[in-house]
């Protein structure tokens, strides 16, 4: 979520490279992340080859936002 | 896990994510060299025809065709790097309206008979603007100031209008795109 609040979009093979993740654990993060509406996934073909393009949406960025003030109120008592 | 832990988690994995400007300087350095070679061809030889269809031609075609494989370009270089930063989404908007405006005005020349320093003040003025406005976003002073010296350019040629227009384009494409895309090129690629 720290990453996708810092880019417009990026694409999973962007994700997997930052978060240090593996393929499994990361697609299960993203499809539980695209169930609930925090990010959107968009499926495309390039060159033939599958690709899934992710934006957090405002609910997402809500959401962070209040996670973040939340360790920062927590961090602070 | 605890907070403090976390917002370093958070800290690093947005510091992860650099802002990639080799792409936005190699577009300045291409549309700086392509349209002051330009400039040279028209001033040494295309300016002999008398016709305008023909110098609507010149200046349409070659910038469209350039258009087409610096968008192609983007758009590998945009596939190449994984993600969009907002920034980066910034700037493309910026200059898809540029390019928008520049069609603008060269339909306008056709259908209304615009002279030829008259479409060039306005699409040197736009592009102006254009580079002030990406300089100020990416916080890099010669791309602002390469935008400040087309305006400062063509306020000359307005002042002395015996100065060649076509010495106009050649010194504000070079001011204004080829040097701060050089050295946006050279100093702040990797960044």
């Amino acid at each position: 979520m720290s990453t996708l609040i810092s880019v417009d979009t990026c694409d999973f093979n962007y994700l997997l490279k930052v978060t240090e993740s593996t393929k499994g654990n990361l697609s299960i993060q993203l499809k539980k992340l695209g169930q609930e509406k925090y990010i959107n996934v968009k499926k495309c073909f390039e060159n033939n080859y599958p690709k899934t393009r992710y934006k957090i949406t405002s609910k997402g960025v809500k959401l962070f936002e209040q996670f973040f003030k939340d360790i920062q109120t927590i961090k602070e008592n | 896990m605890e907070s403090k832990k976390q917002i370093e988690i958070i800290n690093q994995m947005i510091n992860k994510t650099k802002e990639q400007l080799r792409p936005f300087s190699l577009n300045l350095i291409f549309w700086g060299v392509l349209i002051s070679i330009m400039s040279i061809i028209y001033f040494n030889v295309l300016h002999l025809f008398e016709a305008d269809i023909y110098h609507i031609l010149f200046w349409s075609i070659i910038p469209l065709l350039g258009s087409g494989f610096m968008t192609n370009y983007n758009i590998k270089a945009g596939r190449k790097i994984g993600y969009e930063t907002h920034l980066s989404r910034t700037i493309k908007i910026i200059w898809i309206t540029f390019g928008i405006a520049w069609i603008f005005i060269i339909l306008l020349s056709v259908f209304h008979g615009f002279v030829g320093t008259i479409i060039q003040f306005l699409i040197l003025f736009t592009s102006a603007i254009c580079l002030i406005i990406s300089g100020i976003l990416i916080k890099y002073l010669p791309v602002t100031l390469g935008g400040g010296s087309i305006l400062v350019i063509l306020t000359l040629s307005a002042i002395f209008p015996e100065i060649s227009y076509v010495l106009v384009n050649l010194l504000s494409l070079t001011l204004g795109f080829t040097v701060p895309g050089l050295f946006l090129y050279f100093h702040k690629s990797n960044d």
